[in-house]
């Protein structure tokens, strides 16, 4: 019995090269690392290993799966390419067409490996909707826990770091604008207000400055510091409406908005760099790097998103209610804002229409209001300022901020101010 | 008795074929960003090699694929001898920088650093060039035979030098006989296994080619410059041959054309979604055009011979100085 099963054997061995072998074994082309002819052999599966040998059954080597690099499909039907400790040598490989060999050597193969790589190999088997549809939501997975890292990071970055950038900024300010020489009227009363909006758990001390440029706008600097524009308090009709605008930019500040705001750009800018440049030669990822110091630099551009904006809105209102002023200052400020905007709007739209008419008109009319979208007068913020307005009472704005007459000689002056030097306008 | 497979040979003349396919490369392209978003960069060497991998393998002749061998630890460990390189040399240029200044003025020590690196940068160039050129070859291969580039580098340096220096003094009139001896050398020296590849183009006839393609590019406000492109394509592969095989290629400029603005549309309409079957659509076209005349003879016994002096210090100093480039911009 023995006998007849071995005569079984060594008669599969021998004949045709052609002879399609049993589960377990294959006929394959076996490239030497050397000599680019191939070498017909037939390839057996063992226990732990895979034997090769001549087509007469002579054995040449058993090869041991952990020694096998890559087992996939080629043009010419499968392929096992074996390790080699010196990527500059070829790697020993075989070629054969038999799939059931393929699929079971690699089965084994996968067991022996890392799960990693057992993982990795399932995954590739899939059909191809399928894998697309979990690389596709591991991606989505994966930018979606970068985004809750993201803006929960601020939270471990020192608070000396809001100062420095602050300087930073500052003095790119100071070399675009000139300060304004505000009075000891102004001074006094941007003081006491400040102090009056002041909260026990505010971080930064803050420090107003005054430039002299007629735009309407204000800014906080990450570190404390509030920028206000003689063009916004010349527009001003009441004290409440600079405390309002003030308490809005203190909150800005002390919510270290700057800092957050900073991170996800980086971080956006970062995920994307890396995402493209890792796969397109030419779009290189250390390009992020000099895109990340040019956000830095240009802290000034950067715009509060609408979330910030809201936040900052909504701490205002705090902060005027715990010091007793009107939330009605802010409210038609913006307000004021908004139909102003509607105008220049119109006005830009007649002034288009009768340059089209009169093509030799030498310039556009503009309105010398040029209102930034740093702080757009939406209907939801108004909407919920005016609900704020509508439940105050005369507790709640019992504060007199300043005499009326005072802050008439503010206004005046500071629609008096004009720039002394030519300075790039840099918010227009 | 040992039983070998020939490899057949054709009658005709031997054209590529490029399995390689748009969804299947874009899956590589989706992991390698996942993988490279959670590793910060780093996967990104491993995934590039993937990439080059699959569609060297997706690229055959005569039924035998090509391969691309590099690892992405190698790779990697390139960036990483070439970031330590570049720290030392920037340390030592300081150091000098600060001797320098000790002795002399400010400004003509600042004069003599930035001199130094200025030579530093351009003395560099060439051994990029070779040794980019020397680990790549030596990374691929067709039908398991590897590719080699046995050029001197002193030599290889030396010429290189001639050339640009050459190509500078003569306002880039000495450029296209530059270009020529370049080739030459990249192509003379490169091997497939034991069979040698060659280039016999002529430096007049690249010069008057190129002359009148930019003279007809300029008349033409840029529009002649695909056909310019096509003909100096053509020219390059025609007088490139292995083993005394030549190799022919058919592109026009029609068909460069076609592929720039074609590659660039389908990728800014679909956003980039499309870029992979742009990349395999562009190398289809681009390799129907290119036809060799036969293998080299006695294919069957081409030894294949590896090239242990080749690394990836070379790339690694080109993304190196990207890197750190980027770095310094940022300062």
């Amino acid at each position: 019995m023995v006998f007849l099963m071995l005569l079984k054997h060594l008669m599969l061995f021998q004949g045709h090269s052609n002879l399609k072998l049993e589960f377990g074994s294959t006929t394959a082309n076996y490239f030497n690392g050397l000599q680019s002819s191939l070498h017909k052999v037939s390839l057996q599966i063992g226990e732990g290993f895979f034997s090769v040998n001549e087509m007469d059954g002579t054995r040449i080597k058993e090869i041991e799966y952990k020694n096998i690099a890559r087992i996939y499909k080629v043009n010419e039907g499968f392929k096992i390419e074996l390790k080699t400790s010196d990527p500059s040598q070829p790697a020993e490989s075989f070629t054969f067409q038999e799939s059931t060999f393929f699929l079971h050597v690699r089965k084994v193969w996968l067991k022996k490996g890392s799960p990693i790589r057992a993982t990795f190999h399932a995954i590739q088997e899939l059909p191809l909707p399928k894998r697309a549809a979990i690389l596709l939501s591991s991606i989505v997975a994966t930018f979606v826990l970068f985004y809750f890292f993201m803006i929960h990071l601020y939270l471990i970055v020192p608070i000396e770091y809001d100062t420095y950038l602050g300087k930073k900024v500052e003095k790119q300010l100071n070399s675009m604008f000139e300060t304004y020489d505000s009075d000891t009227i102004l001074t006094s009363f941007l003081d006491s207000t400040t102090a009056l909006l002041h909260l026990p758990s505010d971080r930064f001390d803050i420090d107003i400055t005054i430039i002299n440029h007629p735009i309407v706008n204000a800014m906080a600097l990450p570190g404390g510091k509030v920028v206000i524009s003689t063009g916004l308090l010349a527009q001003s009709e009441s004290p409440e409406e600079i405390a309002g605008i003030i308490a809005h930019e203190i909150a800005h500040a002390q919510e270290r908005h700057s800092v957050q705001q900073l991170i996800r750009s980086i971080g956006f800018t970062f995920m994307t760099a890396v995402v493209i440049g890792s796969v397109v030669e030419g779009v290189e990822l250390f390009e992020s790097i000099e895109l990340i110091s040019e956000i830095t630099t240009n802290l000034l551009h950067l715009k509060y998103s609408r979330g910030f904006e809201r936040t900052a809105d909504l701490e205002a209102v705090e902060r005027l209610q715990s010091a007793h002023i009107s939330v009605k200052g802010i409210h038609s400020f913006f307000t004021r804002l908004e139909s102003q905007s509607i105008d220049n709007k119109d006005d830009q739209k007649k002034s288009e229409e009768v340059s089209d008419v009169d093509s030799s008109s030498s310039a556009k009319k503009v309105n010398p209001l040029a209102i930034l979208s740093t702080h757009p007068a939406t209907v939801e913020r108004m909407a919920y300022l005016k609900e704020f307005l509508e439940k105050e009472t005369l507790e709640d704005s019992k504060t007199e901020l300043i005499d009326q007459e005072l802050w008439n000689q503010i206004v005046l002056r500071t629609k008096e101010a004009e720039p002394s030097k030519k300075i790039w306008e840099f918010w227009k | 008795m040992q039983e070998t497979t020939a490899v057949e040979r054709p009658s005709q003349k031997l054209k590529f074929n490029i399995t390689a396919n748009g969804a299947e490369l874009m899956l590589i392209y989706l992991k390698t960003a996942l993988l490279s978003l959670v590793t910060f960069g780093i996967y990104s060497f491993w995934g590039k090699i993937e990439i080059a991998k699959y569609l060297a393998e997706g690229t055959n002749m005569n039924g035998g694929s090509f391969g691309f061998h590099a690892t992405g630890k190698e790779k990697f460990l390139g960036f990483l001898k070439a970031i330590g390189l570049f720290i030392i040399f920037f340390a030592a240029l300081a150091m000098i920088g600060q001797v320098l200044r000790s002795v002399l003025s400010p400004q003509i020590a600042e004069s003599i650093t930035s001199l130094i690196l200025f030579v530093s940068i351009i003395a560099v160039q060439p051994i990029m060039a070779y040794g980019s050129w020397r680990f790549r070859l030596s990374r691929s291969s067709w039908n398991n035979i590897r590719f080699r580039f046995t050029a001197d580098i002193k030599e290889f340096t030396k010429e290189y030098f001639k050339g640009a220096l050459l190509s500078a003094v003569t306002l880039g009139i000495y450029y296209p006989f530059f270009m020529v001896k370049l080739y030459k050398m990249f192509i003379d020296n490169s091997y497939l296994g034991n069979k040698k590849f060659e280039y016999n183009a002529d430096g007049n006839e690249f010069f008057w080619l190129m002359f009148k393609g930019i003279v007809l590019t300029i008349i033409t406000f840029g529009i002649y410059s695909f056909w310019l492109n096509a003909k100096i394509t053509r020219y390059q592969i025609d007088h490139a041959e292995i083993d005394g095989n030549k190799f022919s290629c058919t592109i026009n400029g029609g068909d460069i054309f076609l592929i720039s603005v074609g590659t660039y549309l389908i990728t800014v309409f679909t956003m980039g979604i499309a870029f992979p079957w742009a990349v395999t659509w562009a190398m289809k076209k681009t390799f129907s055009t290119i036809s060799l005349d036969a293998i080299p003879s006695d294919f069957d016994n081409i030894t294949n011979v590896s090239d242990q002096g080749a690394s990836a210090l070379s790339d690694g100093l080109s993304d190196a100085a990207e890197a750190l480039d980027a770095i310094s911009g940022a300062f």
